[in-house]
């Protein structure tokens, strides 16, 4: 940006050196919004005490500016001097103007922006907001037009005289359901039968989809316009999305029916499912039901931007919460007083605000350091399970199960993909994060050394808890991983392997991996001894021998000490 | 009418301010597939327990191994716990093929009981 002088503020850019405007070119300039610049309008049922409103750049970027900054972006025409406009501006908001008061809004604040053109006619450089926790890795699968023409006919789903008789039949059937017929003679249905699990995964894997269509087909009926719907990486999850930022500029029903249309079409899948049943008698379909249900809870969580989050920042009035917590913060800090950002915010949004940044915050901090020390145990896991669903796709792909092999490359990538999720989120977490740290540490005298040190001392503290040491064993059916088993790992990690000590190793009885069992590549002996309730006790002596390659020779001799007589030894010889 | 009004003090023009927000996506993750209905163990669903109706066959984790030996587990297990005078023989066809490179003996005791109760005689 061109470094500018000001009379009301503190210099930009720096440079006092430069030839600097003077009033009458101040006066005379002609500011030019950006291309494709469009006004929105204010943010209906704010949760500021002055409504913000909002902004569309050129690049789809959606600002969301004070309201005076917004009326000189109105008026900004590319016809009206600096002098038009603070007169303009005088009328408008019923304030006295300057013509400063205007060089500084429309060059300090608009420009670097990017809704209007600079002094010299160029463009800032725009950068597109980049949250931590957004979507990542999205690949477009319906473009915009598509989206909206497949989203359009659902519409009719949102009219009340639909809408209202199928929410209340969706809490009575699910209830009854649930509380009064159960589910297990689906469930069991379900296991013997790998056909109609892969049924059930394809199902699951369409109602997601379905839920997206729910979103695109409520923005439609209050009247926005669905952008693109793909597939991405949500932290370390796969996940399917529909762009909704057209919502922002919907009145607060609007974007609640956004918001609730997914969860409303997973009522429906419900309903539908319910129907089905009902009609066809087939139990294992009723198991659909929970995992609807399991799946409307989970997003209704308001940790992470998943529909949870955005119905209470609407109904906050606060379109963005996460960027709510760093101002929050610190005005918990005793001693700070409440900065500006906090005291835009009414006081019942604070109160709310607050209550949200002190549930989720720590949450998100205990998952990352929990995580952390549990990572060589999710990785062992997830490869032991990798490995046992991979061995059961040959296997069956040998028998030719087809549905069997399908669902064990379900398995497998499910059970791979959060790991390389989390490999990746740390990664990026990672770059960020010292990105961040290394440019802002350049303001102090001694901040980039300090940095180093921090990062040498997070590195050496990973490598303490990642180091292989015996930890990387699968998790065991018997561990409960409660929140107190937990915290009892803090106290593990001098010993450099707090997910797994040597202790717990011989607890759970060697921790062993279920693909090794499977193929007897590394089983550790294992004994057991009942009391006999009948007087006798046989032992059994197994001498496994094994040779060469492809060859493999097992007897067994049972040697009974019954005294109503000799046991006859049984063998059997195995050969590949 | 603005004359009248005081003019933005610097304080205001500070106040006002502008923010990103971000791209709105409403997503719907599939972590929560139900994966815990997978059939994830072979010893689950697919190793051969072939049992006569009649024989109860406790059996015995015990396995010979080395800790670079793989040795299989053949569930065909043949016993004759409650049945003085009497032959049972178990029979699994296994199809699983095992490369090695190590020769090894292991051997792997254990002891064992069990409460049987059966209803027809056997052969």
């Amino acid at each position: 940006m061109k470094p500018v002088a000001t009379t009301g503020g503190p210099a930009v850019g720096g440079g006092a050196a430069e030839p600097q405007p003077t009033d009458t070119e101040d006066a005379a300039w002609v500011p030019r919004r950006g291309d494709g610049v469009e006004l929105i309008g204010e943010y209906d049922a704010s949760g500021y005490r002055r409504a913000p409103a909002l902004v569309r750049r050129g690049d789809g970027q959606i600002l969301q500016l004070t309201p005076v900054l917004y009326a000189t972006l109105d008026a900004i025409d590319g016809q009206r001097t600096l002098g038009e406009l603070a007169e303009h501006l005088s009328a408008t908001i019923e304030r006295r103007v300057s013509v400063e008061n205007v060089r500084v809004l429309a060059e300090e604040k608009l420009a670097p922006l990017g809704v209007i053109l600079q002094r010299d006619g160029s463009e800032a450089e725009l950068k597109r907001s980049d949250p931590l926790l957004g979507l990542r890795l999205r690949a477009t699968v319906l473009g915009e037009r598509l989206a909206n023409a497949l989203a359009a006919p659902f519409g009719f789903l949102f009219h009340p005289l639909i809408l209202l008789p199928a929410v209340v039949a969706f809490f009575a059937a699910a209830g009854w359901l649930l509380f009064v017929r159960g589910i297990a003679g689906g469930t069991r249905e379900l296991l013997y039968s790998p056909s109609l699990l892969l049924a059930v995964f394809g199902v699951t894997i369409l109602s997601a989809g379905f839920h997206e269509f729910g979103h695109a087909a409520g923005l439609r009926y209050s009247g926005g316009r669905s952008g693109g719907m793909g597939v991405g990486v949500y932290i370390v999850w796969p996940a399917f999305f529909t762009d909704v930022t057209d919502a922002y500029r919907l009145p607060r029903s609007g974007r609640l029916r956004t918001d609730l249309g997914g969860l409303y079409f997973n009522a429906l899948i419900v309903l539908a499912t319910i129907a089905v049943w009902r009609l066809t008698g087939a139990e294992a379909v009723l198991v659909l039901v929970p995992l609807q249900l399991l799946q409307m809870i989970h997003q209704l969580l308001p940790v992470v931007r998943l529909d949870g989050y955005h119905i209470l920042a609407d109904l906050c009035g606060v379109p963005d919460l996460f960027a709510r917590i760093k101002p929050t913060l610190l005005r918990l800090v005793p001693g700070r007083k409440a900065g500006p950002e906090v005291k835009a915010l009414k006081p019942w949004v604070q109160v709310v605000v607050t209550l949200w940044v002190l549930f989720v915050v720590p949450l998100l901090l205990i998952a990352v350091l929990f995580t952390a020390i549990s990572f060589p145990r999710i990785v062992a896991t997830a490869w032991d399970s990798s490995a046992l669903q991979w061995q059961g796709v040959g296997k069956r792909f040998d028998n030719g199960e087809w549905a069997g092999v399908v669902v064990g490359l379900i398995g497998t990538a499910a059970t791979s993909l959060p790991v390389l999720g989390s490999v990746f989120m740390v990664s990026r977490l990672t770059r960020k994060t010292s990105r961040g740290i290394w440019s802002r540490a350049s303001a102090f005298p001694a901040g980039r050394p300090l940095a180093l040190v921090a990062g040498a001392a997070l590195v050496a503290g990973l490598a303490v808890l990642w180091w292989p040491n015996g930890e990387y064993r699968p998790i065991q059916p018997g561990e409960r991983g409660t929140v107190a088993d937990a915290f009892r790992t803090i106290a593990e990690v001098p010993t450099g392997r707090p997910g797994l000590t040597e202790e717990r190793v011989k607890e759970l009885g060697g921790a062993p991996a279920r693909a090794d069992e499977s193929t007897g590549a590394t089983v550790p002996q294992q004994s057991s001894t009942t009391t006999p309730a009948s007087g006798q006790s046989p032992t059994t002596t197994a001498r496994a021998t094994t040779r060469t390659t492809d060859e493999v020779r097992a007897t067994t001799t049972t040697s009974p000490t019954s005294s109503d007589g000799p046991g006859t030894g049984g063998s059997d010889g195995t050969t590949p | 009418m603005s004359d009248r009004q005081p003019e933005l003090t610097t304080e205001e023009l500070e106040a006002e301010s502008a923010g990103k927000l971000p791209d709105r996506q409403a997503m719907t993750t599939l972590g929560d597939l139900p994966t815990g209905l997978l059939p994830d163990s072979l010893l689950d669903l697919d190793v051969n327990v072939d049992l006569d109706a009649d024989v109860a066959a406790p059996i015995d984790a015990a396995i010979a191994a080395n800790a670079n030996v793989a040795a299989p587990i053949d569930a065909a297990v043949s016993a004759n716990v409650l049945s003085p005078g009497s032959a049972s023989v178990a029979n699994a066809v296994q199809t699983s093929s095992i490369v090695q490179d190590l020769d090894g003996v292991a051997e792997a005791d254990a002891t064992q009981a069990s409460d049987i109760s059966q209803g027809d005689s056997t052969t």
